[in-house]
């Protein structure tokens, strides 16, 4: 058996996959995004045995490319090409978790500048604003009064890409400085902890940012929600982001289809690594 | 592999990479937080990582 292992950098999560996939006893063909070029008519002789590809690209635009070109040659991508284009891209994923009745912060996209400041406005303040692609709290603002909304879609209107002229406003929740992430892999939650900010008063939680986390005993209706996720975009891994409402309530903040763990699973590293090995191995079509 | 010393391909700066690297494996440099891949193990040697774009994430 031998699976793909698809990444820009042998990053902590990625050399433990590798290890754990070692170990379950698969041959690992390593994909190197950065190093390897890629025939659109069929696949490369070193990928021809290749069962299943994880897809572990630190770049979204990457991971698309790699798992359309994959699945078409009959392997199956991990996570699926269209799972990836809803979670890598924030105004799909938001639109299908609120269609799906997953609870979810409500959303107004727009595509001027004129019109990001009338949603901004029709939002309330404070509210957010994001680009549609991107991670690592990057770009992520929380939106406090005109003066800031013009200052913050000024600047994306200035900026080059096509993707900064799509303005995603998003309702601001008054989250009890921690946000909740569940890893799913294969329909079962292998990981669950909750990330709390650098600092009181510190908007965003991420870990890239300077967020601590813990365990979390995740409730059960989270737990319903996080296997609703699962089934709206189909088997996976998904990093499926909560953020609670001070005044109770849940929501499903985003959906990540590369989720990284080292930092979240500290000791636990190896045996989230050994599951997502063992549910690529069972998704190998040869 | 005992630890090894190597340059910062960005600023110089001299760093220590554990023993038991593995190849690909990448790092920070503390100085100026450029990110420094190890190409060869032995002997050692090292390169600037793909640098974050800004489709990059997880």
């Amino acid at each position: 058996m031998e699976i793909g292992l698809a990444y820009t950098m042998l990053t902590p999560e990625n050399a433990s996959i590798r290890a754990a996939l070692q170990s379950e006893g698969a041959a690992v063909a390593e994909i190197n995004d950065e190093r390897e070029s890629f025939p659109l008519d069929g696949l490369s002789g070193a990928h021809k045995g290749v069962g299943s590809l994880l897809c572990r690209s630190s770049s979204f635009s990457r991971s698309l490319c790699l798992s359309y070109v994959f699945e078409r040659n009959g392997v199956a991508a991990i996570n699926s090409h269209a799972a990836q284009q809803v979670c890598g891209d924030k105004v799909l994923c938001s639109s299908a978790l609120a269609s799906a009745g997953i609870p979810t912060p409500k959303v107004s996209m727009a595509f001027s500048q004129a019109s990001a400041l009338q949603a901004v406005e029709a939002m309330g303040y404070p509210c957010v604003v994001k680009p549609p692609v991107g991670s690592w709290g990057r770009m992520v603002y929380k939106v406090t009064d005109r003066a800031c909304a013009e200052a913050v879609v000024g600047l994306k209107a200035a900026l080059g890409h096509y993707t900064d002229k799509i303005y995603y406003v998003q309702e601001y929740v008054d989250k009890p400085g921690r946000d909740i992430r569940v890893l799913l892999v294969g329909g079962e939650i292998a990981l669950s902890i909750c990330r709390t900010a650098s600092s009181p008063g510190a908007f965003l939680t991420n870990l890239n940012a300077g967020g601590k986390a813990s365990e979390f005993p995740l409730p059960p209706e989270m737990q319903e929600a996080a296997h609703k996720v699962g089934a709206l975009l189909g088997s996976g891994i998904y990093g499926i982001d909560f953020i609670e409402g001070k005044e109770g309530g849940f929501y499903v903040l985003e959906v990540n289809h590369a989720p990284e763990f080292s930092k979240s699973a500290g000791a636990d590293i190896g045996r989230v690594a050994r599951k997502i090995a063992q549910f690529a191995i069972a998704s190998a079509k040869n | 592999m005992d630890g090894q010393k190597v340059e910062c391909p960005d600023c110089g700066a001299e760093k220590e990479v554990a023993g038991g690297v593995q190849q690909g494996e990448v790092m920070s440099c503390a100085c100026c937080g450029t990110l420094i891949e190890v190409l060869e193990l032995s002997p050692i040697k090292v390169g600037k990582a793909p640098q974050i774009e800004e489709d990059f994430g997880e």
